[in-house]
């Protein structure tokens, strides 16, 4: 079961280097900034503990080598269970191919690698209030364009969090996606 | 009848070696295993001397994923087994209780050239080493200022997380550390000069190695190294000067001593300051100086003895070019003293060697004899190889080497600190050592080809066969398994044995964008020895290249099942009692997987390397004390002034 995320990135990332070659857009011509809230929407074995109270994404997509590369934070707050509450702050990157199933709608599916830092809100040792965890997952979208720039996003994220008992959460977001063409040296800076 | 069939077959098995080395006679020498730096940043790897697992030309083994301890000839990894460290000609020996230390080296991975593996006998500088080199080429600085420097952690998994106040507690096991580094350069017509500044950082809270850690200091369970260095160098018409020198502290340290069958926690002073000369490539002299500082820690509840331990070797070199056979001329004196209020050498710490390198023919092939004397304590010991290389077909190329090495135990680094002379540890320790030869002997040999497969598949196949002696001493239960048993401590052994194998390299490359690369070694070693390194280990790498600007890449080792004489504490035991100890041998084989990417930004000013290390979550452990590396997240950023 802990070997799923690992193998799914591998089989991924292998199938989008062999396709890699048949990309659309110039690696980093463009820049789609994205935010928007995030929500919990399947229940696990942390939610015997803690519930999500909320959360929101930020986001940056770019063309990629093979694909879309996304740079993301995702920030999510948990209630309080035995005086302890806590907020889970995942970084992470992700690598995306996109498929055109329906005419200007593409659909985004890909893998996630990060980290997940937790800030524990308790009076506990001081010293342990922090922790980061090794952090995996899906990532998939449905893009669905407002106007030339503008768009909306359907967000779904499936993360493992590789703590000695392992966190999988599910999450669904609403995001309102912005693109623009990638500055000359921000374009200098990425290449 | 079935000890007359025995008999024959170690007849008939001897006969196999004899020929084999005669036939190794008639060829010439090994090839070596260079890694340059773009080897180095594909891998997971996180310091410089992680890369050795990725090297089947040598065997590691660890209980802290830290302190590696390596053999490059497959003698025991836990002596001082004869390989040097060597960084642009100049002579290292950080020690710390006899043993080298590769990781305490004020290197960053940004330095790095190459990382040369040589694990025949060969002549460097005026040093001859009959077991291995490890010689690090620096990078050469561009012309003007140059600033460079990386950030770079690595990140366990298994932490506890939110469940820590919950009724799934667990123990928290951090982070793997940090390595920081930041260097300054200035390069003129006429040389250069470098300062580096370094920062490591590496935790020991792994369950597997925690316990016994933690019962010996109340400092937080984690080595720092700090590091700083300065390297100068002068090019003239005629004349060329390098100096080198680096200062290096570390507190706590912890080296894993098996003998006492735990960690102990020090203050590690390294120094180090070395000046090398050269004149036209005729005459090159060199003088090494080393002082590894041991002290007790403040916090620590128990400690080994403190000590200072200074080293000096003086080496010249004359290269005599223009002969029609040329002609390399070394001669190394060496001394090194260990001082503190307990531990005085006296005598015997002066050895003298005189190395020769004859050219016996260069046009068709290169062959080679290499000759070492070596006099110490009024004994005399003898290295001889002979080598050859020979061009064969259109692009292949042959090679064997045979040698016969001589060595001095009590010249031994590792021997003259727990024997003495002047006060014997192990006695104190009670280990009683008998009398034992002070010269021993290893044989080596190894017959290969290099070629090009299928026009793409570069090839090569070295079968290499090894006869050795060693003196080995260690803790040893009268039962393996019997946890009520005490302890009998047999400690001393005398191994006599032969070793023989295989190894191939496969470097191919399909297309402009994906390579790959397979390294394979099997042994086959009929060796009575405490330990005993995996008969097979394959290193298999891919990496897929769209851009120059990033390289996607995973790599797969696998190492087959191990043995090693060692124990582990009984966790039902609380004190550190004979008794406590259990004993724990069998070393699991498996696959060790990682997979990551590297991103050049900025006009390759910037570099972004993300790589996660053990993919499949396996119990991977190089020693059966030590810790298992879960599966980990490395990340780190490099930065160039002037670009890479």
């Amino acid at each position: 079961m802990k070997k799923q995320p690992v193998c799914i990135i591998l089989l991924f990332l292998l199938t989008s280097t062999v396709s890699g070659s048949s990309r659309n857009a110039e690696p980093f011509s463009t820049i789609q900034w994205a935010i928007g809230p995030l929500t919990n929407i399947i229940r696990t074995d942390i939610n015997r503990y803690w519930c999500h109270s909320g959360g929101f994404a930020m986001k940056a997509r770019t063309p990629f080598y093979f694909g879309a590369a996304e740079l993301g934070v995702a920030f999510h707050s948990y209630d309080e269970y035995k005086s302890v509450e806590f907020t889970q702050v995942h970084c992470y990157l992700a690598f995306l191919k996109e498929f055109s199933i329906l005419k200007k709608i593409p659909i985004y599916l890909g893998v996630t690698i990060g980290n997940s830092f937790f800030r524990f809100d308790s009076e506990e040792n001081q010293y342990l209030q922090n922790e980061s965890e090794l952090t995996l997952g899906i990532s998939g979208g449905i893009e669905i364009p407002i106007t030339q720039k503008l768009s909306a996003e359907i967000t779904s994220y499936y993360s493992k969090i590789f703590t000695f008992h392992a966190i999988k959460t599910t999450n669904l977001g609403l995001l309102f996606a912005y693109k623009i063409t990638t500055p000359r040296w921000m374009a200098i800076f990425l290449k | 009848m079935d000890g007359y069939i025995l008999k024959m077959i170690k007849i008939i098995y001897q006969i196999i070696v004899i020929v084999f080395l005669y036939v190794s006679y008639c060829f010439g020498s090994g090839f070596n295993d260079t890694v340059r730096l773009y080897d180095l940043l594909n891998t997971s790897n996180f310091r410089y001397a992680d890369f050795l697992q990725y090297s089947v030309n040598v065997n590691v083994s660890s209980t802290d994923f830290y302190h590696w301890r390596i053999s490059i000839n497959d003698l025991s990894d836990y002596h001082e087994n004869g390989w040097v460290i060597m960084i642009d000609e100049h002579l290292l020996k950080p020690l710390i209780y006899g043993e080298k230390i590769l990781n305490q080296l004020a290197l960053s991975s940004m330095l790095i050239d190459s990382i040369e593996i040589i694990d025949s006998p060969e002549l460097i500088s005026g040093n001859y080493s009959d077991n291995g080199i490890i010689h690090i080429h620096t990078v050469k600085p561009k012309r003007g200022f140059n600033l460079y420097g990386s950030v770079l952690a690595g990140n366990e998994s298994g932490d506890p997380g939110p469940y820590k106040y919950t009724d799934k507690s667990s123990p928290n096991i951090d982070k793997i550390g940090y390595d920081n580094s930041f260097i300054i350069e200035y390069a003129f017509r006429s040389g250069w000069l470098r300062f580096t500044l370094f920062h490591q950082q590496h935790t020991f809270t792994d369950t597997a190695i925690r316990k016994r850690i933690t019962s010996t200091t109340e400092d937080w369970p984690g080595a720092n190294k700090i590091a700083g260095s300065f390297d100068f160098q002068h090019y003239g018409k005629r004349w060329t000067h390098s100096i080198s020198s680096a200062l290096v502290s570390n507190q706590p340290y912890f080296l894993y001593i098996d003998v006492l069958g735990r960690e102990y926690p020090m203050h590690l002073t390294y120094f180090q300051w070395s000046y090398a000369g050269n004149r036209r490539n005729f005459f090159k002299w060199y003088v090494d100086y080393n002082l590894n500082q041991i002290r007790q820690c403040d916090n620590a509840i128990q400690s080994l003895e403190p000590y200072d331990q200074h080293t000096v070797d003086l080496r010249t070199e004359f290269v005599l070019d223009n002969l029609i056979l040329p002609l390399r001329i070394g001669y190394q004196v060496s001394g090194d003293a260990y001082i503190s209020d307990d531990i005085n050498t006296s005598g015997n710490i002066f050895s003298q060697s005189i190395n020769l390198e004859f050219f016996l023919n260069r046009k068709n092939s290169i062959s080679k004899l290499l000759l070492s004397f070596m006099y110490f304590d009024k004994k005399l010991a003898l290295n001889i190889s002979l080598q050859n290389k020979q061009k064969i077909w259109n692009r292949s190329l042959l090679f064997s080497q045979l040698s016969m090495s001589q060595r001095h135990t009590s010249r031994d680094q590792f021997f003259q600190f727990w024997r003495g002379p002047g006060r014997s540890l192990l006695s104190e320790h009670g280990f009683d050592l008998p009398d034992y030869p002070d010269l021993y002997t290893f044989y080596s040999g190894d017959i290969g080809i290099k070629t090009t497969l299928f026009s793409k598949i570069k090839t090569d196949i070295r079968f290499f066969i090894n006869h050795q002696q060693e003196h080995w001493w260690f803790k040893s239960l009268s039962s393996e398994s019997a946890e009520d048993l005490e302890p009998e401590y047999a400690l001393f052994k005398f191994y006599n044995g032969t070793g023989a194998g295989l190894i191939i390299n496969l470097n191919h490359r399909f297309n402009k964008v994906i390579h790959q690369k397979l390294s394979l070694k099997i042994r086959a070693l009929e060796k009575n020895s405490a330990d005993n390194f995996p008969a097979i280990k394959l290193v298999y790498g891919i990496n897929y290249q769209p851009d120059q600007n990033f390289v996607l890449f995973t790599n797969f080792i696998y190492r087959s099942r191990s043995y090693r004489i060692h124990y582990q504490l009984n966790p039902e035991c609380e004190g550190t009692e004979q008794s406590a100890f259990v004993a724990k041998n069998i070393l699991a084989g498996g696959v060790w997987g990682e997979a990551g990417f590297n991103k050049w930004c900025w006009n390759r000013r910037l570099l972004v390397r993300v790589a996660i290390q053990n993919i499949a979550n396996k119990q991977l452990q190089f020693h059966p004390l030590g810790m298992n590396r879960e599966m980990s997240m490395i990340a780190g950023i490099y930065f160039w002034l002037k670009g890479q």
